[in-house]
């Protein structure tokens, strides 16, 4: 379809995390509230917009946060809890298009290109969606219109908080010419600054650069930012996009060294990640360890390890995955302290559709399906604390849980 | 060492190697072919330690000694050459010039000593077997091995003897088997206890048996299975290890016997599997009064059903498989019709063709 056919809808959740918290606990209300780690090493995983006025955002250390906003109220996230939020969003985003594509947990996008006769034009339907997510949920959320994906999600940001932008088609170049360079996407800090020594600083001087010099610039993105900016993409809403992965990290509280606390956090977040494939009916067959080590490289950054191994068929249960997690762990031969670990699967398969085994091989157990069902069970009537795998619990510093979609 | 060799003659044996040398090897010298010239003609060999080869030519000897070349460049300069006869000559120790017409080639040699010895028919005693016998029993199991390497007890064909001293081939994956058993006019003694090819070597001889008319000898060697023709002999390392006591899950008891059209069956799935999910390959099984029910969904996609009318008045049977395995056993069958057996929605299914039991493959469900 032409992009100046297309309509294409931005939703984002206003501080999701930490509105579901506000909502649900009255005396939050009016506060800054921060969900994340309060202890010294935890990372915000949302800042209410009372928190955000202190300058304090998602996926900064605790501590920072802590100093920036001493009556801060820290708030330990319910991850279940938003995900249940989530589904209920998604299914009033479904209402206004099929096509629904969905970023995150709080972010979609939907093509409601050809609704008009549906439901009205488009800026009408817009409105109703906030209200339906406003009056069922009591959440606001920012909304963004626009041909092209890219300018309606910057239309949902500066629409926040609770706004609706709405940026026609023959006004695209006019919306997008005075926003800075950093606007677009694939535009970070690096590249900005090389932009800005050129003078360019806007995204109407980037549309307007040839493509040589961005080329020079910022190397093979260049001339597709400057097409961006130009309102050129024609990227389609994607509603099936798929998990590619499903993970789970964690900061420690404090470097760990000891292989007997890197085995228990390998065991815990092992099965979390499969009772969140099972919930999902999802089995993965490969799985990644992810270290940080504590030493560190300057600017913040610190030594990344990875190792990956394949299982011979696909799993969703958690013994499996965290054997396979300190096999990894022991081939990751680490002679330094951690101070990040985390555990992934990838190469996702339904497990609505699962082979049964002529010849069980080593691992494959019948009865584990049967007790990760029972576990399961317990778990979703009394919650997580009642019935735990022994040496599973461990502590939990900063809040990071992600379901990776797509490549991004 | 110095010879003169006819063209087709050598391409046909550079080329039977070409799937055994090692592409990239951590030995060097397996990626070569080692050329004897003997009173006898020429001999080359290769092997990758698991599968080894070694076929005689007949050439002019002038002169007799051995090389080693790279097995792939000399194949390659071979079939680009167009006259009918080639020169080799080794020159100073290492390289071998090669002269066909007007093209000339040097070719540096490893040395010969380096290359490792390829077991040999001594103190073998071989079995005449037919060579389209043989192929028939690797066709219709090779399909259902393994290739996962954890696995490696079933990365290969079990061959054994049965209590009737018949030969029998068993393939399994875990998930689906292939079994067949044949009575060959000479007894297969060395099979009492039986032994596993790996698929490597199981389809090096798959390959010989095509390239013979006629008989092949097999026999057993220490640690190998043994396969010759005259100036040829394919040897293939046994997998070391036991294979699963297969019997053990073999159905039995059926409460369900259909039989179908082979080609139609076939055909039905190939459509259906179109829209299963590509890593699953599941579709659905559902029986009921007179008509068998084949679907397939995939959330990407949509949605695949046909419906073929069978013999049944039973109850509602409903169940699921793996697309591949279904198709894979049907096509390892050439009746005419096709006996699908079962016991339960989780037991596994057997198929095999209605005029011959001598051959069954059985496939386990998928829970959808």
């Amino acid at each position: 379809m032409p992009e100046a056919m297309r309509t294409l809808l931005h939703a984002d959740m206003d501080a999701f995390y930490a509105s579901v918290e506000q909502r649900d606990r009255p005396e939050l209300r009016g506060q800054p509230v921060v969900v994340g780690g309060a202890s010294s090493r935890g990372v915000v995983a949302a800042a209410s917009y009372e928190a955000r006025a202190y300058g304090i955002h998602s996926a900064m250390p605790s501590v920072e946060a802590r100093r920036r906003c001493p009556r801060a109220i820290f708030v330990r996230g319910d991850m279940a809890k938003y995900r249940r939020e989530s589904r209920r969003i998604f299914e009033i985003f479904r209402r206004y298009s099929p096509r629904v594509e969905g970023l995150s947990l709080d972010e979609a996008f939907l093509d409601l290109s050809g609704t008009e006769k549906l439901l009205g034009p488009v800026e009408d339907a817009a409105k109703r969606l906030r209200a339906d997510v406003r009056r069922e949920l009591q959440l606001a959320v920012s909304v963004g219109v626009a041909p092209v994906k890219m300018v309606a999600k910057i239309a949902s940001d500066l629409a926040k908080p609770d706004g609706l932008l709405v940026v026609d088609a023959e006004r695209v170049r006019e919306f997008l010419d005075p926003l800075p360079v950093g606007r677009i996407w694939g535009v970070g800090p690096v590249a900005r600054q090389s932009l800005t020594q050129r003078g360019i600083d806007t995204i109407g001087q980037l549309a307007l650069a040839p493509d040589f010099l961005l080329r020079e610039l910022m190397g093979s993105w260049g001339p597709v930012a400057a097409r961006l900016a130009r309102g050129q993409d024609l990227r389609e809403v994607e509603p099936y996009r798929e998990a590619k992965s499903y993970g789970e990290e964690n900061t420690f509280a404090e470097d760990v060294s000891k292989p007997a606390r890197l085995a228990a956090a390998c065991r815990a977040h092992a099965e979390a990640v499969a009772r969140r494939l099972r919930r999902d009916r999802i089995r993965g067959r490969r799985v990644t360890l992810k270290l940080k080590l504590a030493r560190r490289l300057g600017g913040g950054r610190y030594p990344l390890l990875s190792r990956s191994l394949t299982l011979p068929v696909a799993t969703d249960d958690g013994r499996l995955i965290a054997r396979a997690a300190a096999k990894l762990l022991a081939r990751a031969e680490l002679q330094e302290p951690v101070r990040l670990l985390g555990i992934s699967l990838s190469r996702l398969e339904p497990s609505d559709a699962e082979q049964l085994a002529l010849l069980p091989s080593e691992g494959e157990d019948p009865r584990r399906r049967r007790l990760n069902q029972v576990v399961d069970a317990v778990q979703d009537r009394f919650g997580r604390q009642a019935l735990e795998r022994g040496g599973v619990s461990v502590e939990r510093a900063g809040l990071s849980l992600q379901i990776k979609r797509g490549e991004r | 060492m110095k010879f003169k060799i006819n063209n087709a003659n050598l391409l046909q044996g550079l080329g039977r190697i070409q799937a055994i040398v090692e592409r990239r090897g951590t030995l060097p010298i397996l990626s070569n072919v080692l050329i004897k010239a003997t009173s006898d003609g020429i001999v080359l060999a290769a092997t990758d330690l698991e599968v080894g080869v070694v076929s005689t030519h007949p050439a002019e000897i002038e002169q007799e000694g051995s090389v080693t070349l790279a097995a792939k460049k000399l194949f390659e300069i071979v079939r680009e050459l167009d006259e009918d006869d080639v020169n080799f000559g080794l020159e100073n120790g290492t390289r071998v010039r090669i002269e066909c017409g007007s093209a000339r080639f040097s070719l540096l040699s490893i040395s010969p000593e380096e290359y490792p010895t390829i077991p040999g028919a001594e103190g073998v005693t071989f079995v005449e077997l037919e060579s389209s016998l043989l192929a028939e029993m690797i066709d219709r199991t090779l399909y259902a091995t393994s290739s996962d390497e954890t696995r490696y007890n079933l990365n290969g064909v079990y061959m054994e003897l049965t209590d009737e001293n018949r030969v029998r081939f068993v393939a399994t994956d875990g998930h689906r088997l292939a079994k067949i058993d044949k009575t060959p006019p000479h007894p297969v003694a060395f099979l009492e206890n039986g032994i596993i090819v790996p698929r490597k070597g199981v389809s090096e001889i798959r390959k010989l048996c095509d390239e013979t008319d006629g008989p092949v000898e097999i026999g057993l060697g220490e640690g190998f299975l043994i396969v010759r023709r005259p100036g040829l002999l394919l040897s293939s390392r046994l997998i070391d290890g036991e294979f699963p006591n297969y019997r053990q899950v073999m159905p039995s008891d059926f409460r369900i016997r259909l039989v179908m059209d082979r080609d139609r069956l076939t055909h039905a799935l190939r459509r259906i599997a179109l829209l299963a999910h590509e890593r699953s390959r599941g579709f659905r099984f559902v029986l009921e009064k007179g008509g068998l029910e084949l679907s397939a969904s995939n959330p990407d996609l949509g949605e695949a059903r046909e419906i073929l009318p069978v013999d049944y008045s039973g109850d509602r049977f409903e169940s699921g498989f793996n697309a591949r395995y279904m198709l894979d056993a049907l096509s390892a069958m050439t009746s005419k019709e096709v006996l699908i057996e079962l016991v339960d929605e989780l037991a596994p299914a057997q198929l095999r063709p209605a005029d011959d039991a001598d051959y069954l493959a059985v496939v386990m469900p998928m829970r959808m």
